[in-house]
């Protein structure tokens, strides 16, 4: 089955998720949640892997960090990733483990020539680790640094060059990014190499409560914001049809919510794939 | 050119509240976004210490937990992404932490909430069937070892902790006068996940005797001895056949067997932020 548009699991949906028919619907996981000795949480990975596409999206591996990924958390990725056979790994342009300690978040970095050495390196490890390619992530940001010598959209290209790694874009991030430090939303995504972008992430944000619209906080927990629809459109337009992904991490409505948004994003792809819309544009 | 260590170094210090981040650009712009990292790490740890340690914090409320979970993440924050085995360590800081010596059977329930999390993530093994043991000649029984499933946790309190956590354990929704028929007294607990879903039972001084002994790697004779002089009046055939028909052992060949039991709230990472 070539995945379309697909869903990050959500356990408290598993038996839906397993009985649910949509052509084309992949799902995602974090492997850090996978990685246990047995139990209920393998267990259902492996009946939802049975008929569906799975991708694994890392949080843990901190490659922005100045140091090399830690060798124990590449081999358990190996190991979930040999038993799952997933069509995508990918991980964060960020940090989050740092003087032998995990902070549970995405962090920021001044991307210096230096960071893309450092980080490059991290990424070649990595592959080399689990045999295969990987997808990175562009994060979303809230804090303006001094100090960046690349656009994020460069420093992901060059990475890409470098390491022949994939991109896994998150049209969201790109967004929230874009509106916290005044960029242009459009004006990053065309920078993006299309032949590189493997699979697309999509996600609701949150205006901060004291701050409003100043300030939106990727919170994963509220509708796909319009204007972030309007993105994913361009972007496959100009590179045709990828994996996209709807997360939803927070306010997790019923499954069949998330299905109306899953079904949008496969009827874009739908659309940008099929052959009489090419002629139109020809 | 900035140094990508210098600058973790000084994004570590100002996460953890020691100081700003200065030198790195507008300092209201900065505060601004270290604001968002801090309150997502932040509530990324305390999450996933609340959702293994759930009964403690209905004992104590939401309040006087994040106050207490925020001094246990100072002390022993997380070493690994994995925030659904975090918590390790709770028990013995509630132990030696002087505002818990209130409620004294707290530090008990958090025992038994970590045994509920580490068997809920344990290894898979089949259960030993009953059926394994009648084929056996007498003297071969009397000198099994059995070894426990490797899910199975067993403890011994001094204050009928298992009771009480059994009635407090979200989403119990026991009624709060229930407490005050609980008889006051030692008690033993064991919990598994033998068949997908983890299951406790509250144990006597035999039924612990035996399974501890067990648990040490002791013959069937040696644990019904030492679960005899624990209790003499012990029912030894029945509480073995308790523990057969609990999944307490493993099957002597070991393989793979869960599922079910999920969809409560858990402590998996999220990609969620929270806002200032």
């Amino acid at each position: 089955m070539t995945p379309t548009a697909g869903l990050g699991f959500k356990p408290q949906h598993f038996e839906q998720a397993v009985a649910c028919p949509a052509a084309g619907l992949w799902f995602e996981v974090h492997p850090e949640n996978y990685m246990v000795a047995g139990g209920p949480r393998l267990a259902m990975l492996e009946v939802l892997r049975c008929d569906r596409p799975l991708s694994l999206h890392g949080v843990g591996l901190s490659l922005a960090a100045d140091a090399p990924p830690d060798p124990d958390h590449l081999s358990r990725l190996r190991r979930l990733i040999d038993r799952f056979e997933p069509f995508a790994f990918s991980e964060h342009l960020a940090w989050s483990a740092w003087g032998g300690v995990y902070h549970a978040d995405l962090l920021p970095f001044p991307r210096t020539v230096a960071a893309l050495d450092r980080i490059a390196r991290n990424v070649e490890i990595t592959q080399d680790a689990l045999g295969r390619q990987m997808l990175i992530e562009n994060p979303s940001l809230y804090m303006p640094i001094d100090g960046h010598e690349l656009t994020e959209a460069a420093f992901l290209s060059e990475l890409v060059r470098r390491t022949g790694c994939g991109l896994l874009v998150d049209v969201n991030n790109v967004y929230v990014s874009a509106n916290n430090l005044g960029f242009d939303a459009a004006h990053y995504l065309d920078a993006l190499p299309a032949a590189a972008i493997d699979e697309i992430h999509m996600a609701g944000h949150t205006p901060d409560p004291d701050l409003g619209e100043a300030l939106l906080i990727d919170t994963h927990g509220a509708l796909i914001a319009e204007a972030v629809w309007a993105l994913l459109e361009r972007l496959i337009e100009r590179i045709g049809p990828r994996p996209v992904l709807i997360e939803r991490d927070d306010n997790i409505p019923p499954f069949e919510d998330l299905l109306v948004e899953r079904d949008r994003a496969a009827g874009l792809l739908e659309n940008a794939a099929s052959p009489r819309r090419e002629a139109v544009h020809a | 050119m900035l140094d990508l260590s210098a600058f973790q170094d000084a994004f570590v210090s100002a996460l953890r509240g020691a100081g700003a981040l200065e030198g790195y650009g507008d300092p209201h712009a900065v505060e601004v976004g270290l604001t968002v990292y801090r309150n997502t790490v932040a509530k990324g740890v305390l999450d996933a210490l609340a959702a293994n340690y759930p009964t403690v914090e209905r004992l104590v409320g939401e309040e006087w937990f994040h106050a207490c979970a925020r001094l246990y993440v100072r002390e022993q924050p997380p070493r690994v992404p994995m925030l659904v085995e975090y918590g390790e360590g709770f028990a013995e800081f509630l132990d030696q932490f002087e505002p818990a010596k209130e409620v004294p059977y707290l530090a008990s329930v958090s025992r038994i909430d970590r045994f509920w999390t580490e068997a809920h993530l344990a290894a898979d093994a089949d259960i030993l069937q009953a059926e394994f043991l009648s084929a056996l000649a007498p003297e071969v029984l009397a000198a099994l070892r059995l070894r426990l499933h490797p899910s199975a946790r067993i403890g011994w309190f001094a204050e009928p902790a298992p009771t009480i956590w059994r009635l407090n354990r979200p989403p119990a929704t026991e009624p709060e006068e229930k407490s005050a028929d609980i008889r006051w007294a030692p008690e033993g607990v064991l919990v598994v996940r033998a068949r997908g879903a983890v299951e406790t039972f509250v144990l006597d001084a035999a039924g612990f005797a035996f399974l501890s002994c067990c648990q040490q790697g002791a013959t069937l004779t040696d644990c019904a001895r030492a679960a005899q002089s624990a209790a003499p009046d012990a029912d030894l055939g029945a509480l073995f056949g308790d523990f057969i028909a609990a999944g307490a052992f493993a099957a002597p060949n070991a393989r793979q067997d869960a599922i079910a039991g999920f969809g409560r709230a858990d402590s998996s990472v999220r990609l969620r932020r929270t806002a200032i």
